[in-house]
């Protein structure tokens, strides 16, 4: 049996569970745990489709998870920061006291 | 195939304990296994080269940068967090239902290419980093920039503000 | 140099208005504490002028081919449709010469000017107002066309206007400043309709243009075949026209009564427009346009009417002057007087005499004027002769001035230009075939002038001083005793060109060339002319000695002469009632109907207007109601709807990133649920 479709479920999986995170969690830094978690699971697609998919000696996939990874630091590094300079200006990282925009 | 097997359960469930541990420190660390966990699976898949890199980069660096934020800013209410979860998770699950739905039919239907069991047994490092650095040459540059940019502004954004820059007081 | 200049003068011939004009617009930006700055610019401006003026002069004074020099300029100004309005300057003798003097003349005066007005608020202002009028003066010399000869003609007023006025703060001043507008006004209207008609009738308003000017044969001969009513030739009505014109500027009866008024304006003013230039406008336009006049004969309508205007004119302001006691309104009846003269020299056909009397004139009269200023000056402000009085011993430079001014005007014989020009004056009105009535009122008149001119120099400069409040006259400063000298130099100067002996002015009008003839002077008519001018100013002057020799020490004692005339001598002082005639008959009637249209308008548009008012308020009130009503409470309830329905989109939007992720979550799988549904 191929373990493409496995691979596949588990990334699906993974990747609902950072979503579940990312709606539920209320500390902002928690966001970017379910942020990391998606990520994770669109680059074990990419390794999946690498490894068992159609095309030989192909590196798109592996190239593709390289920069997701080098972008996925940068993005964690900013979104930390933004946060940080949130909880200084409101002494919480809780995103619904963070409502100033409301209609 | 068995290491998938037994590795695919172990990533859920760190991944599920990262979402739902009430305590924020204890939510960042299951995600470093969970992440840690990833790499290894890249390894026993045959990337090694990227596993090696998730591991670096992601549990090294990510998990590690959230848990000093998280210690950094004051602890959240987890009793409110505890309180409120019931009406929280329902409304997520809602969201999250259908999402997950599409992507498991999407997987059931069958793939739109045609699988094969060892296409690319393992990853060949030297053809990785001349495809990176020749044919990528753009994209790692612009990634590079984008690197220093953010290492620039995050500094930036996380610094003490000094007393003249003192922000007016919170509403 | 004539000949190196002469390639760029049509455009250099430009200059000369364009200057002073340009000034002008410049000083009226010059605030008041500028005003030094701005007598300069405008100093300047019309130095520049004058030099271009003069050596325009110097180019025109060789005849060319046979002929007069002449140059003329024409651009079409605008055009609509096939119609081209064009307008340009033309160089002759009549304007080079009439160009050099007013440049030269009015250079002199702002010179003055800028010592008698020194003490003036609006001492910059009143430069501008004279770089404006000189502007205009020379734009009216200048130009070859009848149309921007009436525009500079119309800035010309204007700049009167605004120089009468300029003590506007005196009604006196502003009151003479309307009557010198509006006087003129009746007499540019009819210049306005002569020049239409013209245009009418020719389709050109150019003088010269190639043969198809309107004083050219062409077009003079296509006017004189056309009749309009009463058998006068179009020519001749338009003549007619013009003439009117030119009296309501040039101060002919009855015309004649914003003039006097007008000295009201400072006295430099009263020189430079109102005696040496802008009055003589009407008489330049005349000479302009003699060949018109000359359409209809030398006897026919046009140029006897000019002829009898300017006797009776010439005779009445002097009769009047006889009888006043401002010394500039003395001087201003003079003006209009040998104005009269000039006309009489036009109607005669002696246009070169015009001409030529009429810059002696400019010259003389400045001179009185200036003199008059510098007198009026010395005596902090007193203008009534009758509290002057041995002025010779404190002032005598003026005395000087005034004494070359006062022989010139009077025509005392052979060394003032004043005397050669009435000369050639009465000369061409007793050679006119047109009998000998302008003859005779134009000799009287310069027997009157002789009588009054010596009059006011016996009570201003000899006798004993009769003013009690100022005791010490004192002479004026150089700046302006200066131009005093440079202008009397030049009413002495100028008989030079104009005896009999050597007539150069006349011949070089003429475009031929001057040859000296000793004998003219001993021909029988020529002797009989000079006798009689002899015998005119003699009688008048001792006439006048033995009147006025010895003049009361009281200043309120009453005239000689108006002891033997007694109610003449009142009516001569009052204008011969001009003024209270038109008040009688023209302004009078005017009022009533200006009270009955005022009536009509209490009676009947009144009560007509609060009617439609309060229709008008009705109609109002209602449509207001139906607007409150309908209109506003459909609008409220339109807002009302909107707003609450803005309110529950409002509360969409909580401001929670997590519920908008929600969203975003959910409405992503309803679209990826729809794709597979219908793709799938």
């Amino acid at each position: 049996m191929n373990p493409l479709p496995l691979l596949l479920t588990l990334s699906s999986l993974l990747f609902a569970l950072g979503l579940l995170a990312v709606l539920t969690r209320r500390n902002a830094i928690l966001i970017l745990v379910g942020i990391e978690l998606m990520l994770n699971a669109a680059n074990i697609n990419f390794i999946a489709f690498w490894r068992y998919g159609s095309v030989e000696f192909d590196l798109t996939g592996p190239l593709f998870v390289m920069f997701s990874i080098a972008i996925a630091a940068a993005e964690a590094a900013v979104g930390l920061a933004i946060i940080l300079m949130v909880f200084r200006h409101t002494r919480s990282t809780d995103l619904n006291r963070l409502d100033s925009l409301h209609g | 195939m068995v290491p998938l097997l037994l590795l695919s359960p172990l990533i859920l469930l760190a991944a599920l304990g990262a979402v739902w541990k009430a305590r924020p420190v204890h939510a960042a660390l299951l995600l470093a296994l969970a992440l840690a966990l990833v790499a290894v699976l890249y390894l026993s898949v045959g990337a090694e080269f990227i596993g090696l890199v998730q591991f670096m980069v992601y549990v090294g660096g990510v998990a590690i940068l959230i848990v000093f934020a998280l210690l950094i800013t004051r602890p959240g209410d987890e009793a409110a967090e505890v309180a409120r979860r019931p009406r929280s998770l329902a409304l997520g699950l809602v969201c999250v239902a259908p999402v997950l739905g599409i992507l498991l039919y999407a997987v059931s239907k069958g793939l739109p290419v045609a699988a094969f069991e060892d296409a690319n047994p393992k990853l060949p490092v030297q053809a990785l980093g001349t495809e990176l650095f020749e044919n990528a040459v753009p994209a790692v540059l612009t990634v590079g920039v984008l690197l220093t940019a953010v290492l620039i502004g995050a500094a930036l954004f996380a610094r003490e503000p000094g007393p003249k820059s003192e922000l007016p007081a919170d509403r | 140099m004539a000949d190196a200049l002469q390639p760029h003068l049509p455009l250099l011939l430009w200059l000369v208005p364009l200057l002073p004009l340009l000034a002008g617009a410049i000083t009226a930006f010059m605030p008041n504490r500028m005003g030094r700055p701005a007598s300069w610019l405008a100093l300047g401006a019309l130095l520049t002028s004058c030099v271009i003026a003069l050596a325009a002069l110097a180019c025109a004074l060789a005849p060319v081919h046979e002929k007069a020099f002449h140059l003329e300029t024409a651009c079409t100004w605008f055009s609509f449709g096939d119609v081209a309005l064009k307008v340009g300057l033309v160089l002759d003798p009549l304007s080079a010469a009439m160009g050099a003097m007013v440049t030269f003349v009015a250079f002199w005066i702002f010179l003055y000017s800028t010592g008698y007005m020194k003490h003036e608020a609006r001492f910059g202002r009143f430069f501008c107002f004279l770089s404006l009028f000189s502007g205009a003066m020379l734009m009216v010399v200048y130009s070859n066309s009848l149309l921007l000869l009436f525009m500079a003609w119309e800035l010309v007023g204007l700049a009167s206007y605004l120089l009468i006025g300029y003590y506007f703060e005196k009604p006196s001043a502003a009151a003479a400043a309307q009557k010198a507008f509006i006087t003129t006004r009746v007499g540019d209207m009819a210049f306005f309709l002569g020049m239409i008609w013209l245009y009418g009738q020719t389709g050109t308003l150019l003088f010269f243009d190639h043969g198809h000017g309107l004083l050219e044969t062409d077009v003079l001969g296509s006017l004189a075949g056309v009749t309009t009513i009463g058998g006068l030739t179009v020519s001749a009505a338009a003549a007619l026209l013009l003439l009117v014109g030119a009296m309501g500027k040039s101060g002919q009866v009855p015309l004649h009564t914003w003039l006097p008024d007008a000295m009201e304006g400072p006295t430099p003013v009263s020189a430079l427009i109102h005696a040496a230039t802008m009055v003589a406008a009407g008489v330049f336009l005349v000479a302009r346009t003699h060949p018109i006049f000359m359409n209809s004969g030398p006897t026919g309508l046009p140029l006897s009417a000019t002829a009898w205007i300017g006797g009776i004119t010439a005779l009445y302001a002097a009769c009047v002057a006889l009888g006043q006691n401002d010394i500039k309104r003395i001087l201003a009846y003079s003006t209009v007087s040998q104005l009269g003269f000039m006309m009489v020299a036009l109607g005669t056909g002696g246009v070169a005499a015009a001409m030529f009397h009429l810059i002696a004139h400019a010259f003389f009269k400045a001179l009185l004027f200036l003199s008059a200023g510098s007198v009026i000056h010395g005596c902090h402000d007193e203008q009534d002769i009758r509290r002057m009085g041995g002025l010779a011993r404190s002032m005598p430079k003026t005395f000087v001035a005034y004494a070359v001014g006062m022989m010139a005007l009077a025509g005392f014989p052979f060394v003032f230009s004043g005397f050669w020009s009435k000369e050639a004056v009465l000369h061409s009105a007793e050679t006119w075939p047109g009998g000998h009535g302008p003859f005779l009122l134009a000799a009287t008149a310069a027997l009157l002038t002789a009588f009054y001119m010596t009059r006011q120099a016996l009570l201003v400069f000899f006798g004993k001083p009769r003013n009690p409040g100022v005791s010490h006259p004192h002479e004026s400063p150089p700046v302006m005793l200066v131009p005093l000298f440079v202008l009397a130099a030049g009413a002495v100067l100028l008989a030079l060109i104009g005896t009999p002996l050597w007539p150069w002015f006349e011949e070089w009008m003429k475009g031929e060339t001057a040859v000296f003839n000793g004998s003219a002077l001993t021909t029988p008519e020529a002797l009989k002319l000079i006798g009689l001018s002899l015998v005119l100013v003699s009688v008048g002057v001792s006439a006048s000695w033995l009147v006025y020799r010895n003049p009361s020490g009281d200043s309120r004692a009453p005239d000689p002469l108006e002891v033997k005339l007694g109610g003449v001598w009142s009516f001569l002082g009052d204008g011969m009632r001009f003024d209270a005639t038109y008040e009688k008959f023209i302004i009078a009637p005017l009022a009533v109907l200006a009270r009955v249209v005022d009536g009509i308008e209490r009676q009947w548009f009144v009560p007509l207007m609060a009617m439609t008012e309060g229709l008008i308020k009705m109609v109002g009130r209602w449509t207001g109601r139906a607007d409150e009503k309908g209109l506003n409470d459909g609008f409220n309830q339109i807002c009302s709807g909107l707003q609450g329905s803005a309110d529950s989109a409002s509360a969409c939007q909580s401001g929670r990133p997590q519920a908008y992720l929600r969203a975003i979550g959910l409405g992503a799988s309803v679209l990826l649920i729809l794709y597979f549904w219908l793709i799938a």
